[in-house]
């Protein structure tokens, strides 16, 4: 297929949620673009927005942002793709995100068709590919039979650019996805429109991030990509900041782990003879990825309880403790282990996992810190409990925070007592959660786990 | 004192690369320094394995010439922000790999 067009251009912002400039996006908006695409997405920040504790950013970040978008491509009669809404793409994100939509039809006096995709999948589907042959394991992945499918607590796919093109073929102007691949937000229209599949995924990685691939580092704003027959230009629309072939080439190795082999819904993009060249003082012409059709997968993303958790915190300055950190935390082992089991029976604290960060020795990076030994004037403790229920993490953590602030130093006769920097001094963090799954899974159709609902917004 | 890499560097990065994995890159100033580098046999998986408790088949590494740099993409101990973590994103595990021989 070759396009009807010469080029096709489009705005990306950074993230829904971080800001941009609206000058910048108006300064877009003037180039004509054939789109704008934004995502909202992240796994960064741990289980916690797909476990369903809270997503990334509070509703006035999402919303400032959303309704200038919306306000800005409904205006403009351009469509405006968002995926993995809420930052994990949970179907109740998606529907908070159509909330904050329709706000922002009456605000602004709009009207307009809105999609929304979603993307949760039943543990029973995933079960199934299981049995049949059709789920396989990425690098590296837990464990992940049917007992861990069923404990998920939420699973979501993430979509390729198929979901977003059936939404705009049903009429969109707006479209809210759940969980997509950054990319698949920005390369859906330029594939739809014949553009090359190795340009068009490539433009879409390079822009996924908005003005993140531009320098000097500043906050997030809108990128211009502009896809021509062999090669694409992009360039940010802030004057304070350019791009050029170190910042884009150096935004290819963002948040990959290879970064000469882009892994896509359908498709697979050879980025080894990559060429990125100055298009201006402050453009890039990026050439060279090659994609070529692959098996059709859709990764999956779940999460599962792990148990209650509640944490405390405290510093030492007694230099006996400090010389001999194991001795001391070693020493009150023994006491917390009898006094769990006088509040909670036998094998009390057997039922809990505690974890011990002391900061100014590994802290950071626990059992991967290279440097064993300790020096320094003080140390920083991080102690959290989890158990499966919290009446067990309560009474646990209370007894390990009693014993550890009254530990005996191992250099006096007697012990001193810890410091501890508020009154709270013990906090309930609520259900834990981790991603229990790395593997995607064969689909008859790109379209098989995802929904799609259409309605019309009315000013 | 011994010539790290860290004095060859002008810039890091490090994020995780989904919940499973983190990923290092490594910024030169110029082609030259980064060519120096990898002549020089700096980064190798199994230094990297050595310095993390890992085995080399786990760390991955990439001589990306476009921006100067070298990746290195390593398991995560724990899943991101999973029970055990410290690092929720990441953004602090490259700092052993600044006092590798250079």
């Amino acid at each position: 297929m070759t396009p009807d067009d010469a080029s096709i251009s489009f705005l990306s912002i950074g993230s829904v949620g971080t800001g941009f400039l609206e000058s910048s996006l108006e300064r877009g908006l003037a180039l004509n673009p054939a789109f704008i695409g934004a995502d909202a997405g992240s796994v960064d920040g741990g289980p916690n927005a797909l476990a369903g504790v809270a997503p990334g950013w509070p509703e006035i970040n999402f919303y400032r942002d959303l309704s200038i978008l919306i306000k800005g491509a409904v205006t403009a009669g351009i469509p405006l793709l968002v995926g993995s809404c809420a930052t994990s793409g949970r179907d109740w994100g998606v529907d908070w995100f159509a909330d904050m939509a329709r706000r922002a039809a009456k605000e602004f006096g709009l009207s307009f068709n809105l999609a929304k995709i979603y993307a949760e999948i039943e543990p029973d589907l995933v079960v199934e590919r299981l049995e049949a042959g059709r789920l396989h394991a990425l690098e590296p992945a837990p464990a992940y039979q049917a007992a861990d499918i069923r404990r998920s607590t939420r699973i979501v796919g993430v979509m390729g650019a198929e979901p977003f093109l059936a939404a705009l073929e049903q009429g969109a102007d707006v479209v809210l996805a759940g969980r997509a691949t950054d990319t698949a937000i920005f390369a859906a229209i330029p594939l739809s429109r014949g553009f090359d599949p190795g340009l068009s995924w490539h433009a879409a990685k390079i822009a996924e991030c908005g003005s993140s691939c531009a320098e000097p580092r500043r906050r997030l704003d809108v990128l211009h990509v502009e896809i021509g027959q062999d090669s694409f230009v992009v360039q940010p629309l802030n004057d304070g900041i350019r791009c050029t072939p170190f910042s884009v080439a150096a935004h290819q190795l963002h948040e990959v782990a290879d970064p000469y082999t882009m892994v896509e819904p359908g498709w697979i993009t050879d980025l080894r003879n990559v060429s990125y060249e100055p298009a201006s003082d402050r453009a890039v012409r990026v050439s060279g990825a090659k994609a070529e059709p692959a098996p059709y997968t859709v990764k999956l993303e779940g999460v599962e309880r792990v148990g209650a958790q509640r944490m405390f915190m405290c510093s030492v300055r007694d230099p006996t403790i400090l010389e001999n950190l194991d001795g001391w935390v070693g020493g009150i082992q023994g006491d917390i282990r009898s006094r769990c089991e006088e509040l909670l029976g036998p094998g009390g604290y057997e039922r809990c996992t505690v974890t011990t960060r002391i900061y100014g020795r590994n802290g950071t990076m626990g059992e991967r810190e290279p440097i064993k030994s300790f020096e320094g004037h003080e140390a920083f403790l991080v102690v959290d409990v989890i158990a499966d229920d919290d009446a067990t993490c309560e009474a646990a953590t209370s007894v390990i925070w009693y014993a550890f602030m009254h530990a005996k130093s191992p250099g006096w006769r007697g012990g001193t007592t810890v410091a501890w920097p508020f009154p709270q001094s013990i906090h309930k963090l609520g259900d834990v959660f981790r991603f229990n799954v790395h593997h995607v899974i064969e689909v008859d159709d790109p379209l098989e786990t995802f929904r799609i609902e259409l309605e019309e917004v009315q000013a | 004192m011994t010539a790290t890499l860290r004095d060859r560097l002008v810039s890091v990065r490090s994020k995780n690369a989904g919940p499973f994995t983190v990923t290092f890159d490594l910024f030169f100033p110029d082609a030259a320094a980064f060519d120096d580098a990898v002549a020089a046999k700096i980064v190798t998986p199994e230094r990297v394995a050595e310095l993390y408790g890992l085995s080399p088949a786990q760390v991955l590494v990439f001589n990306f010439a476009p921006a100067s740099a070298i990746k290195v993409s390593i398991p995560r101990a724990v899943p991101g922000g999973g029970p055990g973590d410290s690092d929720v994103a990441g953004g602090q595990q490259f700092a052993p790999l600044l006092s590798l021989p250079a």
